[in-house]
């Protein structure tokens, strides 16, 4: 064990103590998510942002559209590329270089939602079938890791892609100041993760607790109160009830943070 | 008085080590090394440091974390970029992987190879970690501050000069948010006061 | 440089309203990051920056372990949402050059002697760029350092002048960065007089050179009172007069 995990380690065991009485370290029910504060249209060059706040963790998503060629199998839709980059500034526990199994897990979870809800409504990113769409690029950029880097980001990218706007493409060029109507999208999908230390389960891990965790659960709720994308992580493992019961508990927190980004 | 200080900038009290001397000209300007706060009482200053890294300094009395058992003795993490051992025959007793250790810095060379003596095993309680910078007010002048803690929570509470804190018994959340408030509010005028209220009403 | 010919000052005034030796507006804030050992933010002209720094930690790989002082490391990085054409998330080359350029910046100003065997890593990104980041990744960055509490000669702060229309001016905007004729991004170490970093492009006469060295290092200490603010802003209700306790 390296020695910063050492003391990670020595951490966990305090955060599971306290868990045992019914404690976490900031005080919150065992249920209760941190604070969430959403800025849209933070970024000047991108079409659509939005930074966010979840406690201390913060996170700025980007949306930018390029012109791209469709997938051969859908001809006639534009294309939606999530990436997110687990970087230094936002943590020393980050490191730089190519990205690894646990950053393409966190963009692939976080697409996962937004694609499987039909958020975004690629049929009308067509610009000639077969040849031109759009392509929608959200980029997440975490920029303060204090736990839960992945709800805050679904809340980030979403809210980004809400605030979008199409620019004007016009002789083959597009023309970035100026703007053809709002991104197409419908619905709002609100993912919810779980962290499960010991026996004893939270929903909204900060930092310790995330670092204390044997598994972690993301659950994706749409607008239809329905789970369309779930995953996984960690080493540890979850009970077929554990399962149940978070997804019920997860219906129930995620219209509480819609009606959030819907308001902006 | 006090006044915040940026590094470069000039002092022109008597201050602790925390400046360096550059040649002007003719002249010799002292100035400060730090972002922090030059504390000035009769003609003497002091500069406390508004964040720093723990370095290991001779004869700190420290808590570690044992990180490595190894024949012979046991590689200490000292909250430090620096990690240090200590012998078997400093140890009290047998050291397992994770055991909070009380200790004192022996020698330490220009490489920062550290050598610990005295090595005492903590049972129970729990360890925090706060700014470094800030232990000494935790302790406050001739003990007053960590005393009258100690006094309204009933806690045990040993301050290492690394920045880490053991708490046992007492109302022990009180004392640590207690510490968490000196840590904020390291530089505030009546802190003694303000965190007394706080110890006996709960808020402040 | 110049490619189309795009009028950028009329009457003596820039397109942006501003004099040839004015700054655009800028703010910094000091200690941004939770969970960084020091940190900045910047918002400069157009320009949104964060930096951390991580640091003194101990040195890896071990071969670029120093036994007499710490390392700076310094990476530049663009966020792929910062500029018009979406970038690409790997380092460009050009980021490879502002990283490296960056550090020695930072070297002098830094008493590496402090933290032998260690390194001290800071991590800038442009979450959205305006032309002359690089200076204010460098002048957030140098914040940053002060804030994680590393013992330092002084401040570095970082600025840029160039050339438009003939006439010497001070930190380009995006519209004068890609039609102007030169482009001078300076650091300097405001006590000692000293310069630490410096690049130009373009085209200028070295009495022009001189003319915007001189003026960049004026926009430098802008960016140095503006550096201190930032850093005497979080404390500034406490200073005291009167002595006590």
């Amino acid at each position: 064990m390296s020695t910063d995990e050492l003391i990670w380690d020595v951490k966990k065991d305090r955060v599971l103590r306290e868990l045992k009485k019914g404690k976490r370290l900031d005080g919150r029910k065992k249920m209760e998510s941190r604070k969430v504060e959403i800025t849209p249209g933070f970024l000047g060059r991108a079409e659509g942002s939005a930074m966010v706040k979840l406690g201390n963790t913060r996170v700025v998503a980007g949306a930018k559209l390029g012109i791209g060629t469709p997938y051969p199998d859908s001809p006639e839709d534009g294309v939606l590329i999530t990436s997110i980059e687990l970087s230094p500034v936002a943590s020393p526990m980050f490191e730089t270089g190519p990205p690894r199994g646990k950053t393409v897990e966190a963009a692939r979870v976080i697409d996962r939602g937004i694609r499987e809800s039909n958020m975004v409504k690629t049929e009308e990113l067509c610009i000639e079938p077969g040849e031109k769409i759009w392509t929608v690029f959200v980029d997440i950029f975490p920029m303060d890791h204090d736990g839960n880097i992945i709800d805050a980001s679904a809340i980030a990218a979403v809210a980004a892609l809400k605030n979008a706007k199409i620019p004007k493409y016009e002789d083959e060029k597009i023309i970035r100041d100026e703007f053809q109507g709002k991104l197409p999208t419908r619905d709002t999908p609100v993912a919810k993760t779980f962290a499960k230390i010991g026996d004893e389960i939270v929903l909204d891990p900060e930092i310790y607790e995330e670092k204390s965790k044997d598994a972690r659960l993301t659950v994706y709720i749409n607008d239809k109160d329905n789970v369309c994308a779930s995953q996984k992580g960690g080493s540890g493992a979850f009970k077929r009830e554990e399962v149940n019961k978070l997804i019920k508990e997860a219906v129930k927190k995620a219209p509480e943070t819609r009606k959030q980004i819907e308001e902006l | 008085m006090k006044k915040i200080v940026i590094p470069g900038e000039k002092i022109e009290e008597k201050a602790n080590g925390e400046t360096y001397r550059e040649k002007k000209g003719k002249k010799t300007e002292k100035r400060s090394k730090r972002y922090g706060m030059l504390y000035k009482n009769n003609g003497r200053g002091k500069i406390i440091p508004m964040k720093t890294k723990y370095i290991p300094q001779k004869r700190d009395k420290i808590i570690g974390v044992v990180s490595s058992v190894k024949y012979g003795g046991y590689v200490v993490d000292l909250n430090s970029p620096y990690d240090a051992f200590l012998s078997t025959d400093e140890a009290d007793d047998e050291y397992k992987l994770k055991d909070l250790i009380s200790i004192e810095i022996g020698d330490v060379d220009e490489v920062k190879d550290t050598s610990l003596r005295n090595g005492r095993k903590f049972y129970g309680g729990n360890m925090i970690e706060i700014n470094p910078a800030v232990t000494e007010r935790v302790i406050g002048k001739n003990a007053s501050m960590i005393s009258m803690i100690k006094e309204k929570t009933g806690s045990k509470i040993f301050v290492g000069a690394n920045g880490r804190i053991w708490i046992k018994g007492g109302d022990s959340r009180k004392t640590e948010k207690a510490i968490e408030k000196i840590e904020e509010q390291a530089h505030e005028t009546g802190l003694t006061e303000k965190i007394k209220k706080y110890l006996e009403q709960g808020s402040d | 440089m110049a490619k189309k010919t795009k009028k950028l000052m009329k009457k003596g005034k820039r397109l942006d309203g501003r004099k040839p030796d004015e700054m655009r507006p800028i703010k910094i804030k000091a200690g941004y990051v939770k969970r960084a050992d020091g940190s900045a933010y910047i918002e400069w002209g157009g320009n949104k920056v964060v930096a951390s720094v991580h640091g003194p930690r101990t040195c890896y790989p071990r071969h670029e372990r120093s036994p007499y002082k710490a390392r700076i490391q310094f990476k530049y990085k663009l966020a792929p949402f910062s500029v018009d054409d979406r970038a690409n998330p790997a380092p460009s080359r050009r980021d490879k050059e502002i990283s490296k350029v960056s550090s020695e910046a930072l070297e002098k100003a830094v008493f590496t002697e402090y933290y032998p065997k260690t390194t001290i890593d800071i991590y800038a990104t442009v979450i959205e760029a305006a032309a002359g980041t690089r200076v204010a990744a460098l002048s957030a960055a140098s914040v940053a350092l002060a804030d994680a509490g590393i013992p330092m000669r002084d401040l570095v702060p970082a600025c840029a002048t160039g050339k438009i229309e003939d006439t010497v001016v001070l930190d380009l905007n995006k519209d004068e960065d890609q039609e102007g004729q030169a482009d001078l991004p300076v650091a300097y170490l405001p006590h000692n007089d000293e310069i630490t970093l410096m690049q130009m492009d373009g085209d200028l006469t070295p009495e022009e050179y001189e003319e915007a060295l001189d003026l960049a290092v004026d926009g430098c200490m802008k960016v140095y009172e503006e550096q201190k603010r930032a850093l005497r802003e979080r404390y500034e209700h406490i200073e005291q007069e009167t002595e006590e306790e």
